[in-house]
């Protein structure tokens, strides 16, 4: 075949300048392998065309409008830091992340976003509360009762802002007694690690919308 | 100007000086196209929903750091494929053709064909829906995400290489080698096809 390939691949799409496209017009009449080669290009396009997506329902909670712009700052750290884990254990991409989001959580600077799950290397700290990032599922029991856990400290706890930017020793417990009480569940059971994480994503937004409605609310 | 007039750039400014609805407009207006990318990139609808929701999160957080370099569109195509990378890596394994109950390929053995039904007929637009998914998702990445960003998502060559982060000309001939490839492959399954059907029919009369 010519060395078209280029020139045939732009006029197929139709990205040809109108000189290049007159030089390929040209060519193809007089060229039948480079005719035979568009056509099996533009055969293989309207195969494509054949590829159906399934239906899409938004999974998007709008943010709500008029509200000033909110912070990390205002979730209580312990809070973000136990749903990044929940997000980590279920996905199971390991103790690193884990880590990387536990030492960054304890960073007023560095609010945790909690549906970062990709990991950060390098970071240290809290080594021994990787553990709890292992296991793979948890039941929908363990789930709601943590659920209810973050709403009740997001919507009733009232600190001063100081003490909510870091982890604390007895954030620290908490955030250990409730990855102690989910490493137990994990072990439990592996069932229906869909739906689990499909119900921690809502627990996360859930938590960010709690987090603007926080701050619109003062 | 009515809100849903507003450009990208513009909902992009007014969303990093704080106007959420300009977000959720942005999501409201590519939500659809980022879930297609994951889920053809993906094959599989769940991770491609969960992907949406963090590719939108990041974005969200990533605005003050989004400098407007790149269009938004080809920014947020970016984040959705870091994304689906990183969820294949995760997963270790290619993307999952999904295959709904009684869409076998296979299971044209069972159908009543008779010689003179066309392989166009036979083959049913959801039958080819599966078959080109198979073949898309046995590319490989650099080339299956040429052909997505090209032939659903309309960019233009260069957009693809702003997106991707690399030479027009690699776009270019990763577009023509996923293509070739793919004929290859949607035309021998189309022979096989009709040999089945050939040998279907012979063994039934």
């Amino acid at each position: 075949m010519c060395d078209e390939r280029e020139p045939l691949l732009a006029y197929l799409y139709a990205e040809s300048d109108p000189e290049e496209r007159r030089r390929v017009e040209a060519h193809l009449a007089s060229c039948e392998a480079c005719r035979d080669e568009l056509a099996g290009l533009r055969s293989v396009r309207e195969d494509l065309l054949a590829w159906d997506l399934p239906d899409h329902e938004s999974v998007w909670k709008p943010f709500t409008p008029s509200r000033p712009v909110w912070s990390w700052r205002d979730v209580p750290a312990w809070t973000m830091a136990a749903a990044a884990v929940t997000v980590l254990a279920i996905g199971a991409t390991g103790s690193v992340a884990a880590n990387a989001l536990i030492a960054r959580s304890a960073d007023p600077a560095r609010p945790v976003p909690v549906l970062m799950t990709a990991g950060v290397p390098g970071a240290s700290g809290a080594a021994h509360t990787a553990k709890a990032a292992v296991a793979v599922a948890v039941t929908p029991a363990d789930l709601a009762a943590l659920e209810t856990r973050v709403l009740d400290e997001v919507n009733h706890r009232a600190q001063p802002a100081a003490e909510r930017t870091s982890l604390s020793s007895s954030d620290y417990d908490k955030l250990f007694t409730v990855m102690t009480e989910l490493n137990n569940a994990l072990a439990s059971s592996r069932d229906d690690v869909k739906t689990l994480r499909a119900r921690v994503n809502d627990l996360s937004v859930k938590v960010e919308q709690l987090a603007q409605t926080q701050q619109g609310g003062r | 100007m009515a809100p849903t007039n507003r450009s990208d750039e513009e909902l992009v400014a007014r969303a990093t000086a704080g106007d959420l609805e300009s977000f959720n407009q942005l999501v409201r207006r590519w939500e659809r196209p980022i879930f297609a990318l994951a889920y053809r990139t993906l094959g599989r609808e769940e991770d491609a929903r969960d992907v949406v929701q963090d590719a939108f999160l990041r974005a969200y957080r990533g605005l003050p750091r989004f400098k407007g370099e790149a269009k938004f569109s080809s920014w947020l195509y970016r984040i959705t494929l870091n994304l689906c990378r990183d969820w294949i890596r995760r997963e270790r394994r290619a993307p999952i053709v999904p295959t709904p109950a009684g869409t076998d390929p296979n299971s044209f053995a069972d159908e009543q064909v008779s010689p003179t039904t066309s392989v166009e007929e036979l083959v049913g637009r959801h039958q080819l829906s599966e078959a080109v998914a198979q073949a898309m998702a046995e590319l490989p990445e650099d080339q299956r995400t040429a052909i997505l960003m090209k032939e659903y998502h309309g960019l233009t060559f260069q957009e693809i290489a702003d997106t991707l982060q690399c030479p027009l000309s690699t776009v270019k001939t990763r577009l023509y080698q996923g293509l070739s490839v793919l004929r290859r492959r949607l035309e021998r399954r189309q022979t096989e096809q009709a040999s089945l059907r050939r040998a279907t029919w012979e063994g039934t009369s």
